[in-house]
């Protein structure tokens, strides 16, 4: 299995909208504001690492609005704390101090 | 559309998981075309993410370790069968090669804006006038300035090209320029790298003499001075301060400019004088429409307040790019296109073909990787895996290729076709490369996959079975054949027609005898030579030492030699009446000197040639040709009647034999000739007819006009055939690329057809020696196996010809004097086409039928 520290940035931030109660891919991608072709892979790569399960919209909603069925997905108790994680390192690296590296060169 | 999408990225996603990721795009894609009216931009962009998703799947499902071991085998597989493979690449590496190398061409002249700040807004425009037919006519001084004054909409310049003598203490040169309004750098864009522009001071008469010159001039003439800005120059005998050099390769309209000098107006320029080239920059709030329509309002004001000349007058306007690069490049750079994806096809259908003519030479073996466990989708990547090899590998060496033809297009291309030097293998053309390699892998890859994934078992399997997919497959080769066969007709068909057009302008009889002449130009400077006395002595001195040269026969001279120009006034005859001036007759004339028709074999008919007593003083004279003899005096003798035109009325005093003045390709026309020494003109065509070899006279020519001023330069010296060439230069290249291409074409389906009946004839070894050993004579199999390949040609001919029909009457304007249809020509290219593809069959034939039957009966 892929080292789970891995997980990109695109993959967070769905997991993220999961958490936030978004289920379908459309919605996430509204929410995140990423393109189509980040975040229906990430979706499939966080089921496959077990942190998203997904399953398949009631079939008679769908038929009274006319449209197949799609495919909806949940955070998984396994995602919600490689999310936790996330966030945790995400925020570490938003502790450090930069201003040393941001003053103007001198010459 | 959206969902068209969703299936093909469907396709590229691994069987497993294909079916769900389809259902769940589908599904997304519906619910948002329903529940929320999405504009279809936004639907398809996102729709492309399918694609990413799709290659996901791929990835996860398809490992490196997969791919390796594909790789590997395949490589084995290839090198099994080394000389078809070879063979196919190649053929792919030619079509690669030869399609990168166009591409490289039309990139540059059609696909990339000018080379000039927002480029798109910068149009030329032009009078026109439906009254008086015309359709792109230059502008007049004051229509110019009329409209740049009234519009709104539109920074304009003007300006006209011009011949500069440079002089100094150096050998004289003539440089080609322009004279241009000072907004010329402004409307344009681009500004000296030194120096500055012109200030609009500098359009005032007096003030006129400073230039702006090229780099490439400043470096060649000048050494590079770093103080030539500021300091003055001798041009056309005036010093003219330089006061700009222009970034390095700077051209406007074509390249071989070398300087700018403003243009100044005078105010005395008549509005009927239409000399004059526009460029026009959009302003930022107007579109090209409203710029238009505001011109063609401004032109109908100037017609109604100036009705005697301009009534009528109309404004037109093009793109700059589209008058830079013009029909005969866009149909000529259409053309090599079409034609270079021609042979692209046929070097796909030759290795498609050889692909599965290796693929079924692999039936058993895939039968048996089935048998084994492999799945459909793992055996239709193997044979992808290879094909991708051979694409690739064909892709590299077909840069390589391309390169050399690169080289080779640009050998050949005249000197005035712009934006030379950015011809090369640039990232665009390298990207363009590397996506037909991938389009033409997957292309022809898949025909030897699909095929082979349906092979069946167990009659594969079969001791002696000659495989399930063989009647299929064969079908296809076959198909294939005929394909290429019935290409490669329209390909030579076309090229055969441009090329024979192209030797019927050379060898046509243009009305003059052009083997013997040397032609060269002079251009006096006004500053030396102010007046038709001065001129007229410069003219006839230089003549008579000219003549004084050993080896040559007589010197002529004109403003223009034949299909180098012809200018055209109305004119009427004594006593003939016309109630508008529009309505008058046109005809062309030119200026001559005395020996013009005899340098150049001009018969003439009646009466007498311009003599050197027709000068500035004597009887206005005239000579007119047989066209304008037979419209006005079909019966009658011309001599000595009168033919007024604007500069006055002239006697007619003789009538030459026509010459077709205009093109090879155009009808004769009413022409005038009047004594050079009659007008005032200090640009000469020069002819010199010799009896030596024209070489040996051009250090000698060159020699005399220097004695006679060293400050006027002899150029352009060449002989008549090679002007006349490069004035059919477009033409010609064209016949060129369409010759190579139609020659790549034979040698590809020629291959294409050898490999295929090579191999139809070694998969059925075994039936032709039970037919020899049960009696069959050796000539009844040989001319069997024949017939088929007259068959596959024989199809592949019909269906060329039907389509080459098609094709070749869009190549009627760059056909001289032969039809697109021309029987004779496909006739010929179809029994070529016959013949080899015979002869493509007739050595594996042969092979066959000297094969022991026993050997035969063996083999398995």
């Amino acid at each position: 299995m892929a080292n789970k520290k891995n997980l990109s940035l695109g993959s967070v931030m769905a997991l993220h909208a999961l958490a936030r109660g978004f289920m379908y891919g459309f919605d996430i991608m509204e929410e995140t504001g990423l393109t189509s072709g980040t975040i229906y892979p990430a979706l499939d790569r966080l089921e496959t690492l077990g942190f998203a399960r997904s399953e398949w919209e009631d079939a008679s909603v769908a038929r009274s609005e006319k449209r197949p069925p799609r495919k909806y997905f949940r955070i998984t108790p396994d995602g919600a704390r490689e999310l936790q994680e996330a966030l945790e390192r995400h925020r570490s690296l938003a502790r450090l101090d930069l201003t040393p590296h941001l003053r103007p060169r001198t010459p | 559309m959206a969902l068209w999408l969703v299936t093909i990225a469907g396709i590229l996603a691994p069987a497993r998981g294909r079916k769900e990721m389809k259902a769940q795009w589908e599904a997304e894609l519906l619910f948002r075309w329903r529940q929320r009216e999405e504009d279809a931009k936004a639907i398809f962009l996102w729709s492309l993410g399918a694609f990413q998703h799709a290659w996901y799947l791929f990835r996860t499902e398809y490992t490196m370790d997969l791919i390796w071991q594909d790789l590997k085998y395949g490589l084995r597989a290839l090198n099994r069968s080394r000389g078809l493979i070879t063979l196919a690449v190649l053929s792919l590496a030619i079509g690669i090669g030869a399609n990168s190398a166009i591409f490289s061409v039309v990139d540059v002249f059609m696909l990339r804006p000018l080379p000039y700040p927002d480029s798109h807004e910068l149009h030329t425009v032009w009078v026109s006038n439906q009254e008086r037919d015309w359709g792109q006519v230059s502008f007049s001084a004051p229509d110019f300035l009329d409209l740049k004054e009234r519009s709104e909409s539109m920074d304009l310049m003007a300006g006209h090209g011009g011949i500069f003598n440079l002089s100094g203490d150096f050998e004289a040169e003539r440089l080609r320029g322009s004279y241009v309004t000072p907004g010329f750098f402004t409307v344009l864009g681009v500004s000296p790298a030194q120096g500055r522009g012109f200030t609009a001071q500098e359009g005032v008469p007096g003030n006129e003499q400073v230039a702006v010159i090229t780099h490439e001039l400043w470096q060649r003439r000048f050494g590079a001075d770093p103080d030539l800005l500021g300091s003055t120059i001798m041009l056309d005998g005036l010093p003219h301060t330089v006061v700009g050099i222009m970034p390095e390769r700077f051209w406007y309209l074509y390249p071989g400019q070398d300087l700018w000098t403003p243009l100044a107006f005078t105010g005395e320029e008549p509005r009927n004088r239409h000399y004059l080239q526009i460029l026009a920059r959009t302003r930022d709030d107007f579109t090209r429409d409203q710029a238009l329509a505001e011109a063609r309002q401004i032109m109908g004001q100037i017609a109604s307040e100036y009705p005697e000349t301009s009534a009528g007058h109309n404004a037109t306007m093009i793109t700059l790019h589209e008058h830079v690069f013009n029909d005969g490049f866009q149909a000529g750079t259409l053309i090599s296109t079409v034609g270079v994806l021609f042979v692209l096809l046929i070097a796909c259908a030759n290795v498609a073909n050889l692909l599965l003519t290796h693929a079924a030479g692999r039936d058993r073996e895939v039968a048996l990787r089935g048998a084994l466990g492999a799945g459909r989708s793992r055996i239709i990547r193997q044979f992808l895996t290879e094909a991708t090899v051979v694409a690739l590998v064909g892709g590299i060496i077909g840069v390589g290729l391309a390169h050399l033809g690169i080289q080779g297009l640009l050998s050949i291309m005249p000197a005035e076709f712009p934006r030379q030097h950015e011809i090369g293998l640039s990232g665009r053309v390298l990207g363009y490369t590397a996506a037909i390699t991938m389009l033409t892998g997957i292309l022809f890859g898949l025909a030897p996959a699909l095929h082979s994934a349906k092979t069946n078992l167990t009659d594969s399997l079969k001791e002696g079975g000659r495989g399930g997919g063989g009647a299929r497959g064969g079908r296809m080769r076959k198909g294939l054949v005929v394909a290429e066969v019935a290409l490669a007709l329209v390909l030579l068909v076309s090229s055969a027609l441009l090329v024979q057009g192209f030797a019927k302008i050379r060898l046509a009889d243009l009305g003059f005898d052009r083997s013997d002449v040397l032609a060269f130009r002079t251009l006096l400077p006004e500053a030396q030579y102010p007046d038709t006395a001065s001129v007229n002595d410069f003219h006839l001195r230089l003549q008579d030492r000219l003549e004084a040269l050993p080896g040559v026969e007589t010197v002529g001279g004109s403003d223009a030699l034949p299909l180098q120009g012809y200018s055209s006034t109305y004119y009427v005859l004594a006593g003939q009446d016309y109630e508008d001036p529009n309505q008058r007759s046109i005809t062309g004339f030119k200026y001559v000197l005395p020996g013009y028709f005899e340098s150049l074999d001009i018969p003439l008919l009646r009466g007498r040639d311009v003599l050197e007593t027709d000068g500035a003083g004597s009887t206005a004279v005239a000579v007119i040709n047989q066209t304008m003899a037979e419209r006005h005096w079909p019966a009658s003798d011309p001599i000595g009647q009168e033919i007024t035109l604007s500069s006055g009325p002239k006697e007619i005093i003789g009538v030459v034999a026509d010459t077709k003045d205009t093109g090879a390709d155009q009808p004769d026309r009413a022409g005038i000739f009047m004594p050079f020494l009659q007008t005032e003109g200090r640009f000469m065509d020069w002819s010199v007819e010799a009896s030596v070899p024209l070489a040996t006279l051009v250090e000698s020519v060159r020699t005399e006009v220097s004695a006679m001023d060293s400050s006027v330069p002899a150029y352009d010296i060449m002989t008549m055939d090679d002007l006349i060439e490069i004035s059919l230069g477009g033409d010609l290249i064209m016949a060129k690329i369409m010759s190579a291409l139609a020659l790549i074409a034979l040698v590809l389906a020629l291959g294409g057809v050898y490999g295929v009946m090579a191999y139809s004839v070694s998969q059925r070894t075994r039936e032709l020696g039970v037919r020899l050993s049960l009696g069959a004579q050796r000539g009844n199999v040989m001319s069997m196996v024949v017939r088929q390949g007259l068959v596959l040609s024989s199809i592949g001919v019909v269906i060329g010809i039907l389509v080459g029909l098609g094709v070749t009457r869009g190549l009627a304007r760059f056909l001289f004097g032969v039809s697109p249809f021309d029987p004779l020509t496909f006739a010929s290219v179809s029994a070529i086409l016959l013949i080899a593809g015979v002869s493509a069959t007739f050595f594996p034939a042969r092979r066959a039928t000297k094969v022991d039957p026993v050997v035969a009966l063996r083999v398995e």
